[in-house]
């Protein structure tokens, strides 16, 4: 027992302390490592880079199977550059390993590449006479990049984008061009880059 | 029983989040190597309990609540879910790089003294008990032995190297004034970052730690104070009703604004809940003048029409229209969120005095419970005393077997069928909601005394 007599504004004050402080109680189990694991299989592991959102989203579905992406997807064409009403500014670069470039004609990356500082991923898949160009932006850049046009243009060059790229939501968007020595000279040392009208 | 050692008292829910953070990090960092993918889903799905949900994160009252989480139904049939909230609380805040305060001179910041105190704990086979980490203008990076070097040094040297050049002025004066930041352990040191995210003090953490190093009062005192920073923004952008997502990186509203449109809340909240006003720009306008008074501005702007046209008051008024059947201005911690604004803050209470000043906390829920001894059976006595006098957990966390798991609780809880029948997390519910009604009981008899 305490012997102290409370007033009536001193017992005022601790039971409100006492409400601020219930206010703080958490009345629901810690997170276990178990429980962390058994949702960690369901996940699969995180992609280098990959934003938290994206892997969540993977397999964020009632059954919790992961989520198929549609067979008959339209990946649009790139639109072309204005320069007259398009500016493009440089945000970063891709330099890829020599072995990349290695052999007869300019080969296609062999892997998805990522920029130093780790902002885009860039994946070119040969579909017949096409190629098709994805562009994540990854991280802190995605919520930067989402939404917004972006540009793959020669390094060097002219500064003019030779792809347009419109990235979704998510900061992510693809386009499908001609295959051609041009563009493969491109995504050799792409700069990406963002276009915005003028 | 003894209380556990703690080396801060929960007084707000950052408090709270410090302590679940010990927890997690507990059990992640006694294993090597980090499981970084374990470690960010325990923090989302620790961020998305209920507690967190209500007052740490923000709340988007444009979406309905439902639509803002991730579920997943487990294998065992129980299900996870983590509230979108939550994964950008862990991307602005948490894996946020802050700044040295300016205040420092040859100190390091408390990311750089997290990382040294947690060395410590490292395997004591190589020593790290006696790691330490300062500025020093005469050293130089040494030592080459295999555990010192992998994976600590080239964590390190990674992280300086992606780090660059890329950190505040501030900084690079102190580094060229004092030297740069070592972490030294016997005749090994390599150079710290000038600034370091609280994931980087993770990975650059000599792993396995041991598990008695979420028990260290100088750990905890640590984090809760990087806690403390790197959340100072976040909140005060919640209580502004700005969404951090959009609001978070921008310079704009500084935080001196943001303190100064955070005081705009109760006083136009009371003058909508007293009748003054009932248009909530009438209200806010009014509260805006009172508190601009006769100086020249107030929240940067020389009067409320201005302040309405800018694109953080126009977002302010929208929120405060939108939340009215859910006022928020219950969460006066605001007023103590800044307790630690600046990093090592070198007039910061030490942590013996901390913990010492803890202990005796519970004295002050014993002396409600003597008041009123009518009001409290011998199982809420104990329950009041322990989990909101002592700040115990309910359940089992850091240095603590949970309140639920005391010998003298057990025994007490078999007088009451009605209880035991209960799993944890229910019986711990219906204990709260008793605690409730004792507390609302108090705050209605002493506000009103002749009721």
């Amino acid at each position: 027992m305490t012997d102290r007599k409370l007033s009536d504004a001193q017992a005022l004050e601790l039971w409100r302390r006492a409400e601020q402080r219930l206010r703080l109680v958490d009345t629901e189990p810690p997170v276990t490592l178990a429980q962390v694991d058994a949702l960690l299989k369901i996940l699969g592991p995180r992609r280098q880079g990959e934003a938290l959102g994206d892997w969540l989203e993977r397999s964020h579905t009632r059954s919790a199977a992961p989520a198929e992406r549609p067979s008959a997807e339209i990946i649009p064409f790139s639109p072309r550059f204005n320069p007259k009403r398009q500016r493009f500014t440089a945000v970063a670069e891709i330099v890829r390993l020599a072995a990349d470039s290695g052999g007869l004609g300019i080969a296609l990356p062999s892997r998805e590449l990522e920029t130093a500082d780790g902002r885009f991923r860039l994946k070119v898949t040969s579909e017949g006479e096409e190629l098709v160009i994805a562009l994540q932006a990854l991280g802190l850049a995605a919520d930067e990049f989402a939404g917004r046009t972006l540009g793959l243009a020669p390094a060097g060059g002219t500064g003019e984008p030779i792809a347009l790229i419109q990235l979704d939501a998510d900061g992510d968007g693809q386009v499908r061009l001609p295959d051609d020595a041009a563009l493969r000279l491109v995504l050799l040392q792409p700069v990406i880059g963002l276009v915005e009208d003028v | 029983m003894a209380q556990p050692v703690r080396g801060f008292q929960v007084n707000t829910i950052l408090d709270r989040l410090a302590l679940d953070m010990l927890g997690i990090l507990q059990q992640c960092l006694v294993i090597a190597p980090l499981d970084r993918d374990r470690l960010h889903l325990a923090i989302l799905l620790t961020l998305s309990r209920r507690v967190y949900v209500e007052q740490l994160l923000y709340r988007d009252y444009r979406v309905d609540r439902d639509s803002q989480w991730y579920n997943w139904t487990l294998p065992d049939g129980s299900s996870a879910r983590i509230h979108e909230q939550g994964i950008v609380y862990l991307h602005k805040v948490l894996a946020r790089r802050p700044k040295l305060a300016r205040r420092l001179r040859h100190e390091p910041g408390n990311m750089h003294l997290l990382l040294g105190v947690l060395c410590r704990h490292g395997p004591t086979e190589h020593g790290w008990r006696d790691a330490e980490v300062r500025r020093d203008q005469a050293l130089e990076a040494s030592g080459e032995t295999p555990e010192f070097l992998h994976p600590v040094a080239l964590e390190l040297a990674a992280q300086r190297a992606r780090l660059g050049d890329d950190y505040s002025q501030d900084s690079k004066r102190r580094r060229t004034e004092y030297g740069p930041i070592w972490l030294i352990r016997g005749d090994c040191c390599a150079e710290l970052p000038e600034e370091m995210a609280l994931f980087d003090v993770i990975e650059a953490s000599p792993l396995p730690l041991a598990a008695a190093f979420a028990e260290d009062p100088e750990v905890q005192l640590m984090l809760v104070r990087v806690l403390d920073a790197l959340n100072e923004r976040y909140m005060l952008l919640r209580a502004c009703g700005l969404d951090p997502e959009l609001w978070h990186d921008r310079d704009e509203p500084s935080i001196a604004r943001l303190r100064e449109m955070k005081q705009l809340r109760r006083p136009a909240e009371e003058l909508m809940r007293l009748g003054i006003e009932d248009d909530n720009v009438d209200a806010y306008r009014r509260a805006f003048n009172q508190l601009k008074g006769s100086a020249g501005q107030f929240a940067g702007c020389p009067s409320f029409d201005e302040f309405a046209t800018t694109e953080h008051g126009m977002s302010m008024l929208r929120f405060a229209s939108l939340s009215l059947d859910d006022p928020i201005g219950s969460d006066d911690e605001g007023d103590q969120w800044a307790r630690h604004e600046t990093l090592a803050d070198p007039d910061a209470p030490d942590v013996e005095e901390s913990v010492t000043r803890r202990r005796s906390a519970g004295q002050w829920a014993r002396m409600l419970i003597d008041d009123r001894p009518d009001w409290f059976d011998p199982l809420m006595a104990y329950f009041f005393t322990e989990v909101i006098g002592n700040e115990r957990p309910i359940h089992r966390g850091p240095g603590d077997r949970g309140v639920l798991n005391d010998p003298e609780f057990r025994r007490l809880i078999e007088c009451y069928p009605e209880l035991t029948v209960l799993d944890e997390a229910e019986m711990a519910e219906q204990l709260c909601q008793r605690a409730e009604a004792i507390i609302k009981r108090g705050l209605r008899r002493y506000a009103s005394p002749d009721d």
